[in-house]
């Protein structure tokens, strides 16, 4: 059974009480009245109220110091203010502390009725928003980083280390593993988190295109510059850059790049002017960018700068007990396929925990798209993967372990011939040989009038 | 050849913008409203898609999302008279390779066009 609406009642005048309490238990209201301010703020640290209807004047605490007591214990509480001396500056007063509507007396009842239909809107959108917002969080304590892996855990422990810090972070990890939404996560849970994340891929543009992205140019900067062009610097001000493929990233503007860092000091090109920005610098790189640095290929004192703080992401082959986790996250938040998404058979997990995932993490989402349009909304089974390169686990033996073929050929028919519960005839169809063939290889085996092998389940 | 969605309700900039791409030895497809933009994307493959955001009726989350959605994803360049820092961050946000501010240098954009490596 719903609780009832429960309302407090708070006024002076006895009668005026006594009127209101009757009409509104009339609708189905639970009211609770009180003659002061004081008994007011009793009756709220005792129990919880939806709606609170009180009046301005009354003697000892007023309405408006009882508003804002009331909110410090519940700000939940819808407020209406009820007066016979309505002033402007009082009214707006009551509004700015938190009430939702302000009354003058004598009161129309269906006036008030309809106010309180209207509080009672409000706080339950409120409520919901509230709810909403809590789940989202709860849900969103690490949304993107998924897995439970030691590894995984390990990542989301570096990142809560560095997120509040301004330190600069180099991500490595294979393309796929999710540098990006290590980035995020880091540049989310940092003071900067409200500002701004710009990504910079320095794979995606030529050298030329690059600086001109990253630093802005001056309007007749260059042929064709009709118009001035903001650099990336300065639309991530404020917020976090990040650099993804930093390895990608041009001699030459790799050291315009390190000014930034050591400074916050860049220019746009064809610029005299020295500009500053505010920003931290999250990098990343599929390369080893140590050894690039070493051979010369990167400058190491950028290197130095970039490598305060370093997170390696692991591939996924390392963390294959995050697979089964990941398949039922992209399963769950996909938008093709049915709902509730098609169960995934025990072969096919198997298959997809042998597989070795050179795309890692991206590729498992590309894998579970692909695979329920294949599926049509039938449990999932290997046939439906479509894995790119099918990798059976190596199974390393000595010499001793090896059959000859004419014994492997024996144990086989006779697995077959178990898994068919001696039917020849199914048999020979599964070995993709005739049934006289069989026969004949029974009979040289001397397994014509055999039982045929118990296999397990 | 690679095709690319020009989506402009501006005759005389669908023009500039047609050019370069032609320039840059692409082939350009030209729309100029959000649903015959979203109608091409159904149907078709590019690999790069240039779209002024202030076109009327334009979603552009969704034509985002559609380009992602390819098994080659559209690389998207925003070409827009819009020059707020704001709207400039919340594109950037969206994940776009390239942003150019009206009137779009035509060489610079066959360069992008060109050398920018969509996925």
């Amino acid at each position: 059974m719903e609780k009832p609406i429960s309302i407090l009642l708070v006024d002076d005048e006895a009668d005026f009480r006594a009127i209101i309490s009757d009409h509104l238990e009339e609708k189905g209201y639970q009211v609770f009245s009180v003659g002061s301010g004081q008994e007011a703020i009793s009756a709220a640290q005792e129990q919880d109220f939806d709606v609170a209807l009180l009046d301005v004047k009354m003697p000892g605490m007023d309405g408006v110091n009882l508003l804002q007591m009331l909110k410090e214990i519940d700000p939940s509480v819808e407020v209406i203010m009820l007066t016979g001396h309505a002033t402007i500056e009082t009214a707006v007063q009551s509004i700015k502390l938190g009430a939702l509507d302000y009354l003058s007396k004598p009161v129309r009842l269906s006036e008030l009725e309809v106010t309180i239909a209207r509080a009672l809107e409000v706080r339950h959108l409120r409520r919901q928003a509230f709810q909403l917002r809590e789940r989202l969080r709860q849900k969103e304590a690490f949304p993107e980083i998924i897995g439970k892996s030691r590894k995984i855990l390990a990542i989301q422990q570096q990142i809560e280390q560095v997120a509040q810090t301004d330190a600069t972070v180099l991500i490595e990890g294979e393309s796929g593993s999710g540098k990006e939404l290590v980035a995020k996560a880091i540049h989310r849970r940092s003071k900067r988190g409200d500002g701004p994340f710009i990504v910079l891929n320095c794979g995606a543009l030529q050298e030329s295109l690059l600086e001109n992205e990253l630093f802005g140019h001056e309007k007749g900067a260059f042929t064709g510059a009709s118009t001035e062009k903001r650099g990336l610097v300065e639309v991530a001000d404020g917020g976090t850059l990040f650099v993804d493929e930093v390895a990608e990233m041009s001699l030459a503007c790799q050291t315009r790049f390190l000014r930034i860092l050591e400074a916050g000091d860049y220019r746009r090109l064809g610029s005299t002017k020295d500009l500053k920005v505010d920003l931290r610098i999250i990098a990343a790189t599929n390369k080893k960018l140590a050894e690039r640095a070493k051979q010369g290929q990167f400058r190491e004192d950028l290197f130095y700068r970039l490598n305060v703080f370093r997170i390696v992401v692991p591939p996924l082959r390392e963390r294959k007990e995050d697979i089964p986790i990941l398949i039922g996250h992209f399963l769950a938040n996909s938008e093709v396929g049915p709902k509730p998404p098609p169960p995934v058979s025990p072969e096919a997990l198997e298959s997809l925990m042998d597989y070795s995932w050179p795309g890692n993490v991206r590729e498992v989402a590309n894998v579970v798209e692909r695979t329920l349009i294949v599926s049509q909304g039938l449990p999932i089974r290997p046939q439906h993967l479509n894995l790119t390169s099918r990798e059976v686990p190596l199974v390393t033996c000595g010499e001793k372990d090896l059959l000859p073929l004419e014994q492997v050929e024996r144990d086989h028919i006779q697995k077959v011939l178990a898994a068919v519960s001696g039917n020849k005839r199914r048999a020979a169809r599964i070995l993709g040989i005739s049934l006289r063939n069989l026969y004949r290889k029974l009979e040289h085996y001397g397994l014509a009038n055999s039982e045929p092998l118990k296999t397990a389940l | 050849m690679r095709r690319v969605l020009v989506i402009e309700d501006d005759p005389k900039d669908m023009a500039i913008t047609r050019n370069a791409v032609l320039r840059a030895g692409l082939f350009p497809d030209c729309v100029a409203t959000g649903e015959e933009a979203l109608s091409y994307l159904l149907r078709n493959d590019c690999a790069y898609i240039l779209v002024e955001p202030c076109v009327k009726g334009l979603n552009l989350p969704l034509i985002l999302s559609l380009a992602n959605k390819r098994d080659r994803k559209a690389a998207i360049v925003v070409i827009t008279k819009d020059s707020s820092l704001t709207s400039e961050r919340k594109l950037r946000e969206m994940g776009i390779l390239y942003y150019m501010v009206k009137p779009a240098d035509d060489m610079e954009l066959s360069m992008v066009l060109q050398n920018g490596k969509a996925d």
